[in-house]
């Protein structure tokens, strides 16, 4: 299982990599939108979580630039947007995507994990 | 004045001399403080008075004696008879604008009807002195009379002259030559001038003239008179000019200051003209003599509150203040900073806090034992952090919205976050009354809510570290009680704290604003926190505890049921 982790804070990447390799994921991780868009059309995921305030663009955008290669069904499968900003505007902008929104600091730690890892029931 | 002397003075020096002079053998014993006594040397006058001892030469003596002439006390007939008609003109003037009375018979008597009329119209401004002087029947030969004014501190001074004894020209001259104008009349010993004086550009006399300087708290300035002509003027016009200044002198001072509170008046009228807030200003009798544009245009639907000030002059002044008092309008002001602030904070410390969190609970994962637990800690404590930080932004955000609360956790994470205030003070939170774990969800605002109780948790706290300062309890001993109450549709909050309790005084003032009882406070804690329960339909009951010292202070918001 591979999964692309989108976040510009070192020590939040860094970890949450270690978490999910624990848990057996394959992830790479990048740090900014214009390298997370390459990587995206370059190579295939089964998951791809993205933090929505990235130094360069945002999260969003990024699901916008993917779009040239998932349909709708895929993004909604694929991508989980995780963000510090859970305002209602955030939530409906997701649920445009169909896509999942996880608040930071997770409630709970090991349920995002599950859900990082397409572990969940 | 008198003077002593043991020789016999020459007869022609003796008739200049509008003194007493007194021959005797040798100095009195005991001289009187207008009393000299002269010894001639050669063509020296020594002289010794009470005080003071100096030596002149003839000419100058002669002056100095005259100088003495020009005194109200003298006895000199010609410069004592204008001086007391001076005198009471200048009284009946003063009198008379200071009186406001329109017929002073006084002054009539002196001028004239007419003559009284067009004074009264004319005496409105210092400025006015240069007509004023001309049109004296003593000083009705002179053709030009000029006055100059400096401000101190100012950049100009200014000028009126009056040359055909109707028109008054104004112009300006520049301080610095003021200045050398001032200092070379007032160094000047004979008065007497005449125009080949070449620094006298701005003064408009011809010929020779008279002049007189004036120093005064706030201005200074200096009187010209002149005939326009070219002989000197005689000694008896410097004693009636010399006169008429000493006795203007009071006067013009009077009128200048005058004129000074007049301008500081209007600036002053001006400003509570254009102030935006109604005023309005009542005499004695409670009459309204002023009201403002604002209070003019003020929007009579609105609510107004009616403030009075009370002015040592016997006036009242009446504030109307709306509503919505200035002070909640900085509270607002000070919270939306606040917020902001605490939002920004927030959202920069989230990011590296979970960072840490994360971090830590791999680093707990991947060890065991010490190693483990430490940090395990640290991601306790960095989520910890979080929290707080969380709570204080939520503590001032702008939120008007009734949200569903579990009233125990709410007062919990508030006591969290006044803990640096009242650290070491005993705490005890009790429930009462409630039911069943879901009664404990309530829907209100908690934004307002949370500032009330953290506010008065604080005051409490504060009350409690007053009393420890001065040594009456220790802080251990120090006890803030908080109560809430189910009950029904209500929910009843009380705080008890074991400080001071509350003076009768305090019940006075205690919800006005700016009114404090602390060394720091602004006096506003308790008005906003009224104003924040007034603002969700509450009010703030204040007490003292029965029996034992400590305040009391409760409040009930009225829930709506959760659904």
């Amino acid at each position: 299982m591979r999964v692309l982790l989108i976040e510009d804070e070192p020590l939040i990447q860094k970890s949450l990599k270690r978490l999910m390799e624990k848990r057996g994921a394959e992830v790479t991780a990048v740090s900014s939108g214009k390298e997370a868009i390459s990587t995206l059309l370059t190579q295939d995921f089964d998951r791809i979580i993205c933090d929505l305030m990235l130094q360069d663009t945002t999260g969003f955008d990024v699901i916008e630039e993917s779009k040239k290669k998932y349909t709708r069904e895929d993004i909604a499968r694929k991508f989980v947007i995780i963000t510090a900003y859970t305002s209602q505007q955030v939530h409906d902008k997701a649920a445009e995507y169909g896509c999942r929104v996880i608040g930071k600091p997770f409630e709970d730690l090991n349920m995002a994990l599950d859900i990082f890892t397409l572990k969940e029931e | 004045m008198r003077i002593f002397c043991a020789t016999e003075l020459d007869s022609s020096l003796k008739n200049k001399l509008s003194i007493d002079f007194i021959k005797t053998h040798s100095k009195p014993s005991r001289l009187d403080s207008n009393d000299y006594w002269l010894e001639i040397n050669n063509d020296l006058f020594h002289l010794s008075g009470r005080n003071k001892d100096f030596s002149l030469s003839v000419n100058n003596f002669i002056k100095w004696s005259q100088s003495w002439a020009t005194l109200p006390a003298s006895q000199s007939t010609t410069s004592h008879k204008l001086q007391k008609v001076i005198k009471r003109f200048v009284t009946t003037i003063v009198d008379a604008k200071l009186v406001a009375s329109v017929k002073n018979e006084a002054l009539i008597t002196f001028l004239g009807r007419e003559e009284t009329r067009e004074l009264e119209r004319s005496w409105r401004s210092p400025h006015m002195l240069p007509r004023v002087v001309l049109n004296l029947k003593e000083f009705s030969d002179y053709e030009t009379c000029q006055l100059f004014i400096h401000e101190r501190g100012r950049g100009v001074a200014e000028s009126w002259s009056c040359s055909n004894k109707q028109d008054i020209t104004f112009s300006k001259t520049s301080t610095n030559n003021f200045n050398k104008i001032f200092n070379y009349i007032k160094k000047s010993k004979s008065k007497l001038f005449d125009q080949s004086v070449s620094m006298l550009s701005d003064v408009s006399v011809v010929g020779n003239f008279l002049a007189k300087e004036f120093s005064f708290q706030n201005h200074s300035g200096i009187l010209f008179l002149s005939r326009n002509g070219f002989l000197p003027p005689g000694e008896d016009e410097l004693l009636s000019f010399n006169a008429l200044t000493s006795m203007i002198t009071p006067f013009l001072d009077r009128l200048l200051t005058q004129e000074h509170a007049g301008e500081r008046l209007n600036h002053l009228m001006m400003l509570m003209e254009s102030l935006p807030i109604p005023l309005q200003v009542l005499d004695q009798n409670e009459l309204v003599i002023f009201e403002n544009n604002s209070f003019k245009s003020k929007d009579e639907s609105a609510d107004f509150v009616m403030r009075s000030v009370s002015l040592s002059s016997g006036y009242k002044l009446i504030i109307h203040e709306e509503g919505s008092h200035s002070f909640d309008i900085d509270h607002h002001r000070r919270v939306s900073l606040l917020g902001e602030l605490l939002n920004t904070l927030q959202h920069e410390l989230n990011n590296p806090l979970f960072g840490l969190n994360l971090g830590a609970q791999d680093m707990s994962e991947e060890n065991t034992g010490e190693v483990a637990q430490t940090f395990s800690d640290i991601a306790t404590n960095s989520a910890r952090c979080q929290t707080i930080i969380k709570n204080f932004s939520n503590l001032y955000s702008h939120s008007k919205n009734n949200t569903a609360i579990h009233i125990k956790d709410f007062v919990n994470e508030i006591f969290i976050l006044t803990k640096s205030e009242i650290r070491g003070i005993n705490v005890s939170i009790n429930f009462h009354n409630f039911t069943s774990d879901e009664s404990f969800i309530i829907k209100t605002n908690p934004t307002t809510l949370s500032q009330v109780l953290f506010n008065l948790i604080i005051n409490a706290g504060q009350a409690i570290k007053g009393q420890v300062s001065k040594e009456i309890i220790k802080l251990n001993q120090g006890a803030i009680e908080l109560n809430v109450y189910f009950d029904q549709s209500y929910i009843d909050f009380e705080i008890k704290d074991n400080g001071p309790g509350l003076s009768e005084e305090f019940f006075k003032n205690a919800l006005k604003p700016f009114y404090t009882t602390k060394a720091l406070g602004t006096g506003l804690g308790l008005t906003i926190s009224r104003g924040l329960l007034e603002s969700i339909g509450s009010s703030l009951k204040v007490s003292n505890n029965s029996g034992v010292p400590g305040a009391n202070f409760g409040f009930s918001i009225l829930v709506s049921p959760n659904s």
